[in-house]
């Protein structure tokens, strides 16, 4: 799915390379520890996360994950933007909460693909 | 694991004690050295991660200590050094949801108990080496081509 579609759906907030929005997404990882977003050894994927922090774009920059989506309305700071910029990731932002998200991109098909051990 | 020498290239990060803001940024260092150096994406997010996982080891637990990145014709080489306090059980690190982190840490989205069997799972070949009140030596290699 790209990631236009993936906005529309959330009614979510594009915050920075709105211009990368035609770029496939087929799977996903959800949670607020980067520690087990960082299990993920693979790039393909969107990270939906509650943690607002450069660590988040950080994670994502270590993993070469093309888009953040910010849940339950957490806004990143100028700081955060900017180094997602940097690095080529798309952040987004939606009021739902990490449940909501995760359960409507999978109705859409998204799904978690390889789980922690394979 | 065997010692080698005449690294064809060569990096050290520095990692402070509670240095956790910038804890990572040394990891974002060595994937964009690999890259330019053109070693194989999936094997620059290998020790991209490994990295990042070490990085954060040292600004959480650590009371400081360094990474260096080698590289040689056929392997990476990562290792992680410190100055202590050491690890009192070490099969007990490399048990996935194990963490001494504080609730602070895991506030800031680490200490899930996942570091360390990362950095084998990422790596390799893995060795780990602790000494209480010596410190912690963490070698991973990645094999190239």
């Amino acid at each position: 799915m790209k990631l236009s579609q993936i906005a529309e759906i959330l009614n979510a907030q594009v915050l920075c390379l709105e211009e990368n929005l035609d770029i496939e997404i087929p799977a996903a990882v959800a949670s607020d520890m980067m520690s087990d977003v960082l299990v993920c050894n693979d790039s393909d994927r969107i990270l939906i996360s509650g943690l607002c922090t450069v660590h988040t774009v950080l994670t994502a920059q270590i993993l070469d994950l093309r888009a953040i989506i910010f849940v339950r309305g957490k806004t990143p700071t100028d700081e955060i933007i900017e180094s997602a910029q940097l690095n080529d990731i798309v952040l987004m932002r939606t009021e739902k909460s990490m449940f909501d998200v995760c359960g409507m991109l999978y109705a859409h098909g998204i799904d978690g693909r390889r789980n922690l051990n394979g | 694991m065997a010692d080698y020498t005449n690294a064809t290239f060569e990096e050290v990060r520095e990692v402070g004690k509670g240095d956790f803001a910038t804890a990572g940024q040394g990891s974002a260092a060595f994937k964009n050295t690999l890259k330019k150096l053109g070693v194989g994406s999936a094997v620059v997010r290998r020790v991209a991660i490994a990295s990042y996982e070490a990085e954060i080891n040292l600004a959480i637990h650590s009371d400081g200590g360094k990474l260096t990145l080698s590289v040689y014709p056929d392997k990476i080489r990562l290792v992680s050094e410190d100055i202590g306090p050491g690890i009192a059980d070490l099969d007990l690190v490399m048990q996935e949801g194990y963490s001494t982190a504080t609730e602070e840490v895991r506030m800031l989205g680490f200490g899930a108990g996942m570091g360390m069997p990362n950095m084998k799972r990422c790596s390799d070949e893995f060795d780990l080496k602790s000494a209480v009140g010596k410190g912690t030596t963490i070698t991973m290699d990645f094999k190239l081509g």
